[in-house]
C-alpha cells in the first residue's frame, strides 16, 4: 500500500521543527506548479526500428506503421546508432570524433540547454548517458551529423544531410523535415527511436 | 462563493476516472479517460485528494485544510486559485456556477 | 543430458545439419518459456545461432504440435548490389530489410518485437529481469548504459535469468513470468563477457549493425531449467556504467521510479487502470535505486548484498 505520509498538521510539525513553515511548503507547492514529471506517449515501443527518411516516417505514421502489401520502402541507408558511433570511427579520421567539438563551427550546433555541452566533443556527448530529454536528442544530433560527415550528405545513402542536424539542435527538435510541415520536439524524438531502435537492443 | 468539484464526463463525474498513488510528499495521478501518467507535487496531490473525497468545495475551505489552524490571507486564496485553474485547463476540476 | 532439465527432445539432440534441413522445409517448433514458436529460415547462420544458442530448449513435433504463438521466419533477399534478409510474422514484414550476416541477431529482435507488439495477457517492461533467493530484480535502462553486460554478468553470478530485454508481468497477481533467452551483447561488452567467463557460449557474430557488433550468449541451463518459476519483485534499479567512475548508490524516488517504468512499458497503455495499479503495485514493493558504477565486480558485490525491502 501507499506508505504512510503526514496529516497537515503533522507535516506543520516537522516543518516547524526543521526552520521551514508550513506556509513556506504550501505556497512553494502552489507557485510551483503541480506537474513534476509525466510519461511521454511512446509510440514507438511497441513498434519496429527502421531506417527510413523523415517522409516515409511521416507517411507511415500516418498508417499506423502498416505498409501496404508490395510497397518497397528504402532500405539502403546507412543509419548508425549513438552506440555503434561511440565504439567506432567509420571512414571518418580517427581524431575526428574527439577532436570535433559539439558545439563549434564545424558542425554549426549552437543551442547548449543547461549548458551542459559547453566545451565536450562529439565523442563525449556519443557517451553521455543520462535520460535527460535534451541529451538523448543530443547523442541522436551526433550519430546522425557523424553519418552525414562521413557520407557526405548523399542523399542516397544518409536518412538527415549536416544541414537538418543543425536545423534539428539548434531548433531543440522543433524543425520542419520536409515542406509544409513542423515536428515537434516529441515527435522529433519519436522519428530517431524509430530508426535507431530503442527498443530490442 | 465560488466552489470547486472534479469535472463531468460523459457519464458523469469524473471521480472514477482517476487513480493517484502517493510516496512520501510527491504522487502519482493516472486518468483513465487519457492514459496520462503524471507525478505531481505533495501540495497538488493534498488539493487533488481533497476534491476527490470532499467535493464540491470553495477555496477558502481548501486554504483551511491546507493551512489548518493559520490565519488566511488573500495572498492563500489567490494561490490556491490559481492552483485551481491550473487543474481546470488540464482537465481535473472546473469551477461550479454560483 | 544437463541437469534439472526433462528428458524432452532438445535442440543439441538434433546435428546442425538436420536442425538447417528442419528450418528449410517444415520449420522448428520450439518452447521458448512461456511461448512456443515455429521457425523456419534457409539462411545458414540461423541455423548455427539457434543450435548453439537454443540448444537445451525443447524442440516440440510440429505434426502434433499444432499450435504457435508466432510463426516467423528470416529469409534471404537478393539485391544485385547487397545481399539481404527479411523477418516476417504470419507472412507480416515489420521491418526494412537487414544485410545478411545480421540475419540471426534479426531473429532474435523479431522475437522481442512479436511479443512486445502481440502478449498482451501481460504486462511488457523493456527491463532486464533476473532472480535470487526468490525475489525478482527488474533493470529498466536506456541502450548504452551497461544493462546487458550487468545482465549477462548477474547470470555468469548465480543469478537466475528471466529475461534480458522485457519483464513480462502478470497484473492481476503481480508475479514477473520468465522467459529466458540469449541475452544480446553489444561492441565491448561481448570481449568482456568472453575475457571473463570462457566458459559462455556465444552465438554468431553480426558485425556493422546499426548498432555496432552483435552477439548473443546462450541462457544459463538452471534459468531455462526453473523458467516455470514465477516470482514476485523486490529490487527496482536503474544502472548507469561510466568507464572509471566509483560506484554510487541513490534512492529512486517511487513518483518517478513508476513513471520511468510507464515508459518503459510496451503495453501499459492497453491494460489501461489495471495496468497503472499493477506498475503502481510493483513499485510500492519494491527498493528503488539508481546505480552508477565503472567497475564490474563492485557492482556485482553490490547487487549480492541487496537486501528484502522492510
Amino acid at each position: 500500500m501507499n506508505s504512510p505520509r503526514p496529516s497537515p498538521a503533522e507535516a506543520s510539525h516537522t516543518a516547524l521543527r526543521s526552520g521551514v513553515s508550513r506556509r513556506h511548503l504550501v505556497r512553494a507547492g502552489l507557485t510551483a506548479g503541480p506537474v513534476v514529471a509525466a510519461l511521454k506517449t511512446n509510440t514507438v515501443l511497441a513498434g519496429a526500428h527502421t531506417c527510413i527518411k523523415p517522409s516515409t516516417f511521416s507517411s507511415l505514421t500516418a498508417a499506423h506503421m502498416k505498409v501496404s502489401q508490395g510497397r518497397e520502402i528504402s532500405s539502403n541507408f546507412q543509419c548508425h546508432s549513438p552506440e555503434r558511433w561511440a565504439g567506432s570511427n567509420q571512414s571518418l579520421a580517427p581524431d575526428y570524433k574527439t577532436k570535433t567539438l559539439f558545439l563549434s563551427e564545424a558542425t554549426g550546433f549552437r543551442a547548449n540547454p543547461g549548458g551542459i555541452f559547453t566545451g565536450k566533443t562529439l565523442q563525449q556527448v556519443l557517451e553521455m548517458g543520462k535520460v535527460q530529454q535534451n541529451v538523448e536528442l543530443a547523442r541522436y544530433v551526433a550519430a546522425s551529423y557523424l553519418t552525414a560527415v562521413a557520407y557526405n550528405d548523399r542523399s542516397d545513402m544518409v536518412l538527415l544531410t549536416r544541414k537538418q542536424c543543425r536545423d534539428i539542435w539548434n531548433g531543440q527538435g522543433i524543425w520542419s523535415p520536409f515542406k509544409g510541415t513542423t515536428w515537434t520536439r516529441d515527435q522529433t524524438l519519436g522519428y530517431f527511436s524509430k530508426i535507431f531502435g530503442p527498443a530490442f537492443l | 462563493m465560488t466552489r470547486w468539484a472534479l469535472p463531468d464526463g460523459l457519464q458523469g463525474c469524473r471521480q472514477a476516472d482517476f487513480v493517484l498513488r502517493r510516496w512520501g510528499e510527491e504522487g502519482v495521478v493516472y486518468d483513465d479517460a487519457t492514459g496520462s501518467v503524471q507525478v505531481w507535487n505533495g501540495v497538488a496531490c493534498d488539493v487533488f485528494e481533497l476534491l476527490l473525497t470532499r467535493s464540491p468545495l470553495s477555496e477558502s475551505q481548501i486554504a483551511a485544510a491546507l493551512l489548518p489552524g493559520e490565519d488566511l490571507t488573500e495572498e492563500d486564496f489567490t494561490m490556491v486559485r490559481q492552483l485551481l485553474l491550473q487543474f481546470q485547463s488540464m482537465g481535473v476540476a472546473e469551477c461550479l456556477p454560483d | 543430458m544437463p541437469a534439472g532439465l526433462s528428458a524432452a527432445l532438445r535442440l543439441a539432440d538434433m546435428s546442425l545439419a538436420q536442425v538447417r534441413q528442419r528450418l528449410r522445409s517444415d520449420g522448428l517448433w520450439l518452447r521458448l518459456p512461456p511461448f512456443v514458436v515455429h521457425v523456419r529460415s534457409e539462411i545458414p547462420v540461423v541455423a548455427q545461432g539457434l543450435h548453439l544458442l537454443y540448444a537445451n530448449h525443447e524442440c516440440l513435433d510440429g505434426a502434433t504440435q499444432g499450435f504457435a504463438d508466432f510463426h516467423v521466419s528470416v529469409n534471404a533477399r537478393r539485391r544485385w548490389f547487397r545481399p539481404l534478409c527479411s523477418f516476417e510474422m504470419d507472412g507480416f514484414r515489420p521491418f526494412t530489410p537487414l544485410a545478411y550476416g545480421e540475419a540471426y541477431a534479426f531473429l532474435e529482435w523479431g522475437l522481442n518485437w512479436c511479443v512486445t507488439s502481440y502478449c498482451h495477457t501481460l504486462l511488457t517492461i523493456h527491463s532486464a529481469v533476473l532472480e535470487k533467493n526468490g525475489r525478482v530484480l527488474l533493470m529498466p535502462a536506456p541502450p548504452g548504459s551497461g544493462k546487458s553486460t550487468l545482465c549477462a554478468a548477474l547470470m555468469f553470478n548465480g543469478w537466475r535469468l528471466l529475461s534480458d530485454e522485457m519483464a513480462l508481468l502478470e497484473p492481476g497477481s503481480g508475479l514477473v513470468v520468465p522467459a529466458p533467452r540469449p541475452v544480446s551483447l553489444k561492441n565491448r561488452s561481448i570481449e568482456v563477457v568472453r575475457q571473463r567467463w570462457p566458459q559462455a557460449v556465444l552465438g554468431p557474430v553480426a558485425k556493422d549493425t546499426m548498432k555496432g557488433t552483435v552477439a548473443h550468449v546462450r541462457a544459463s541451463t538452471e534459468s531455462l531449467s526453473r523458467a516455470h518459476e514465477r516470482a514476485l519483485p523486490a529490487w527496482l534499479v536503474f544502472p548507469k556504467y561510466q568507464a572509471g567512475e566509483s560506484l554510487t548508490v541513490q534512492p529512486h524516488a517511487k513518483p518517478d521510479a513508476l513513471v520511468q517504468l510507464a515508459s518503459n512499458s510496451f503495453n501499459q497503455h492497453v491494460h489501461g487502470r489495471r495496468g497503472f495499479e499493477a506498475l503502481a503495485a510493483l513499485v510500492d514493493r519494491c527498493d528503488c535505486h539508481d546505480l552508477c558504477y565503472g567497475d564490474l565486480d563492485q557492482a556485482l558485490a553490490w547487487f549480492d548484498a541487496l537486501e528484502l525491502p522492510s
